[in-house]
């Protein structure tokens, strides 16, 4: 049969659409732990994927797991941070996702609320350290009262000081929990000895280091600069007090000169270096950052949590969350090495990897002797916070971001109320763009 | 006389493209040395003059096109706390391989990506070839 | 393969009319030969292109996000893009940054090229040298220059420091047009060997009878540049300047490498854009959008170019 032009070039499209029609792939199976599936015993391979920044930890992990159980193996897949939303989104959208992700607790609240992570409430409700768990974790997993996940470990941000330089400088490590007139004086009394000591480190030019350090000054108030429901939030910019105190103190220190004029252009490759160095008397980090100083140093570091305007703490609870995602090949398989990953022996050394242990019952004595720096966030886990929103990503941790733009705007431009005037606006079309 | 030279320029043109198909080959072609060629025609007017110019041009031309990535090559052996620091004299000299040593431990995955990135590119470009010429290598 | 189907339609129409027409069928190349032959080349233009285009424009047309459901919104994605005014910020920008780098790289290339055309000595080094940024490649050079853009310890500050120009300390990456003005002259000096070696090829093909003869009127050497090497290599000048602007359009790496777009959005690319709203909002079907948009305005610009270039007869 001849085949003219037409027939070959209408096959050819009809060929094409079946493949295009072919290719849009339906919802994966959701799992439930109330089933009875779930509760069966587990064999077989775990898949794990893990972030390249906490990859360390979680070897070990792995290899600690895989030696204590003989039918159960996890198999570890590292992913650089920067790809890795958009890597498990993929893999969900392809029909092949891991058992197990151990994410960025910040991202999870974006799958659970796509309906794409499994509904974990039974066994994180069964778990007997559930009510020891951090609460800033829990609430990102948390929707609707359900629950889809287990934390497992936390990256807290802390004010740190050098205990030296703050006697040197005749000042009270208690006045730095006071407010913000505590920690100007203190910084202006440290200012003035001079040399290569500066009072206060800032990496202005960093979006991820500005919302760990600067949002617990607002969140010690109670406050957030999104209202509303996830989902359906707006931005709390206009009329927000303690972000205009805060950046008020932020711009305050930058004029008085009480940071280094590197802060303008700095971007946070080497966070930390100063004060490891000795040569900053208080600087907000995470330990992770402090951990590796010399000994020497570290013996002369201590923290406080970072204090509202007038009192009060918090702290951020970021760090990691590990959870399921629906159409895992093995949850059971799963949920042993969460549970595993949260027991007691696990969290307790934890803060030899620079991170803090998301259960407030390892405070034993001899756990208090080894790390007392993380006593603080864990004797008070409930002023930890981290915001539940979908836009997270796009409002705080992007170079684009209207909160690094609202904060520079603010310290080094034309000042507080025009920073915060122009961001509310952003704030709003974000979150339209994000919760459409 | 601008005009003259144009139509003189299409002229020879029109014979040049003639000949050049017929084997300019066999034209004997003057030995080249030092003289200024625009093409290959030996230009009487090269003087000291050009020349220098030419040397100033170019090493200037070199200098600006090849310092840069030079930089970059040294940059490559400087450990990191030289690298962010205001350099000095005799920091900027300071060498080490530290650098290649940790770009090569199995955790960075780069010979895993360099793996990748040869398989795709000669994949790609056989396909390519035999895709391409498929179709007329056997007309 | 056009032949073969002309000659197919030729066959068929001879078959349903039934006249006594004469058939031309070959009988050295029979169509289903010719037909089996093309078929690998059809196949991958199909998967590869025109299926994925197919899909592009069905997301085009819904709000499908990267994780759960999506559902169809018809033309709401290009109504809202054409509202959006970061959309039309970046289209602006990247307008504004064609426009400055264009004629700098091809001028720049021409220049380079009358400087290694010749068979001085020392003239093939010169040409691995202005040639050898492009092979290296906008990524690499790009993770270089961030680290020599740095206030106080990178090379291009001390090098402006050591002239007196500055003192030192500016922070080109953080500011608007500081780093568009970086970016600028960074992409000329890195993209210019193209030009060279495509205009030095077009130079070596000009033949020499036609210098001789113009030497012999006694014209000078501008005069021989003005009136017979540009007219003459005019076409690979014109495919320069399309290739250098249809690449300075679609720029993305050097932006998302050395400013991400910079302070808010004032150094971002409409591919920056692109990639942004996809990969960073994961909203792929607003950026399936607007990608279709960027479509039609490259192919606008680069129609316009082929115009304004084109032969004139005279």
């Amino acid at each position: 049969m001849p085949l003219d032009r037409r027939a070959f070039l209408v096959g050819g499209l009809i060929g094409a659409s079946s493949l295009a029609l072919a290719g849009c792939a339906g919802a994966l199976p959701p799992i439930n732990s109330a089933s009875k599936s779930f509760n069966t015993k587990a064999t077989g391979i775990v898949t794990v994927w893990c972030r390249a920044a906490t990859q360390a930890g979680l070897v070990s992990l792995v290899a600690g797991f895989n030696r204590a159980h003989k039918n159960l193996q996890v198999e570890l897949t590292p992913i650089p941070d920067a790809q890795y939303v958009t890597k498990l989104a993929t893999s969900i959208r392809g029909g092949q996702p891991p058992d197990v992700v151990d994410m960025d607790d910040i991202n999870s609240t974006l799958f659970i609320y796509r309906g794409v992570f499994a509904d974990l409430t039974t066994v994180v409700k069964e778990l007997p350290y559930f009510d020891r768990l951090s609460t800033g974790h829990l609430r990102l997993l948390e929707q609707n009262n359900r629950f889809f996940g287990v934390p497992y470990l936390a990256d807290n941000s802390m004010l740190y000081y050098n205990t030296e330089i703050l006697a040197k400088a005749d000042v009270d490590p208690t006045s730095l929990s006071t407010g913000f007139t505590g920690l100007l004086d203190a910084a202006k009394k440290i200012q003035k000895l001079g040399g290569e000591i500066f009072a206060w480190t800032l990496s202005a030019n960093s979006p991820g280091i500005l919302g760990f350090t600067v949002q617990p000054h607002i969140w010690a108030t109670g406050n957030d600069m999104q209202k509303g429901r996830i989902g359906r939030q707006q931005g709390n910019i206009i009329g927000n007090d303690a972000l205009e105190q805060t950046l008020a103190f932020y711009r305050q220190l930058w004029v008085d000169g009480l940071t280094s004029r590197k802060a303008y252009s700095d971007a946070g490759a080497a966070w930390g270096a100063d004060f490891r160095a000795g040569t900053v008397g208080l600087m907000p980090v995470s330990w992770g950052s402090v951990a590796t100083a010399p000994p020497a140093i570290l013996k002369k570091i201590d923290a406080v949590l970072l204090p509202g305007p007038t009192g009060g703490s918090s702290f951020f609870d970021g760090g990691d969350n590990m959870c399921i995602p629906n159409g895992a090949a093995n949850p059971q398989g799963g949920w042993e090495f969460m549970k595993y990953a949260t027991g007691l022996d696990t969290q307790k050394n934890l803060p030899a990897g620079g991170y803090f242990p998301v259960r407030s019952d390892v405070l034993t004595p001899s756990y208090q002797r080894n790390y007392p720096i993380s006593e603080l966030p864990l004797k008070n886990l409930e002023r930890g916070y981290a915001p539940q929103t979908l836009a997270y990503n796009l409002l705080y941790n992007q170079p684009s971001s209207p909160f690094i733009t609202m904060f520079r705007e603010a310290v080094f431009g034309d000042g507080v109320t025009a920073a915060m005037k122009t961001a509310q606006p952003a704030w709003d079309r974000i979150l339209d763009q994000a919760q459409a | 006389m601008t005009t003259t030279t144009q139509s003189r320029v299409n002229a020879a043109s029109a014979r040049s493209t003639s000949s050049a198909s017929l084997g300019a080959t066999a034209r004997t072609r003057p030995r080249r040395g030092w003289k200024h060629h625009q093409g290959s025609v030996e230009h009487p007017r090269d003087t000291r003059l050009k020349r220098t110019l030419f040397a100033i041009a170019g090493i200037g031309s070199a200098l600006i096109f090849g310092v840069p990535l030079l930089v970059a090559i040294l940059r490559a052996f400087q450990p990191n706390a030289v690298i962010v620091a205001a350099p000095t004299w005799t920091t900027f000299w300071s060498f080490g391989v530290q650098n290649f040593e940790s770009i090569f431990t199995p955790s960075q995955h780069l010979l895993t990506g360099l793996v990748n990135s040869l398989i795709v590119a000669i994949t790609a470009a056989v396909v390519t070839a035999i895709v391409a010429t498929l179709p007329p290598s056997l007309d | 393969m056009s032949s073969i189907l002309a000659k197919s339609a030729g066959r068929s129409s001879s078959v349903i009319i039934g006249s006594p027409r004469k058939k031309r069928v070959s009988l050295t190349h029979p169509p289903r030969t010719g037909l089996a032959l093309v078929t690998p080349a059809l196949v991958f233009v199909v998967v590869f292109v025109i299926a994925p285009l197919i899909i592009a424009i069905y997301i085009s047309l819904t709000n499908w996000p990267l994780i759960g459901s999506y559902h169809f919104i018809g033309f709401e994605n290009y109504i809202k893009l054409f509202q959006d005014p970061a959309f039309g910020k970046s289209i602006g920008y990247t307008l504004l940054y064609t426009g400055i780098v264009t004629v700098p790289i091809v001028v720049l290339g021409y220049f380079l090229a009358v400087l290694v055309r010749a068979k001085r000595r020392g003239a093939t080094v010169l040409r691995t040298i202005f040639f050898l940024p492009y092979v290296v490649g906008l990524t690499t050079l790009s993770f270089i220059l961030v680290l020599e853009a740095q206030p106080s310890s990178g090379l291009v500050n001390v090098i402006l420091k050591l002239l007196n120009i500055t003192d030192g300390t500016t922070a080109w990456l953080v500011n608007g047009p500081l780093a568009t003005g970086l970016i600028c002259v960074f992409i000329v000096w890195a993209v210019s060997g193209l030009t060279m070696v495509l205009v030095m090829g077009a130079m070596q093909s000009i033949p020499d009878e036609v210098y001789e003869a113009a030497s012999l009127e006694g014209a000078s050497w501008w005069q021989q540049e003005r009136l017979i090497t540009m007219p003459m290599i005019k076409n690979t000048i014109a495919l320069s300047v399309i290739i250098s602007v249809t690449g300075s359009l679609l720029a993305f790496t050097q932006f998302y490498i050395l400013t991400q777009g910079g302070p808010g959005n004032e150094t971002q690319t409409i591919v920056g854009y692109i990639y942004n709203r996809a990969f960073v909002q994961l909203q792929l079907g607003a950026a399936t959008a607007e990608a279709f948009v960027l479509i039609i305005v490259v192919g606008l610009v680069t129609a316009f170019q082929f115009w304004a270039l084109r032969e004139k007869k005279s």
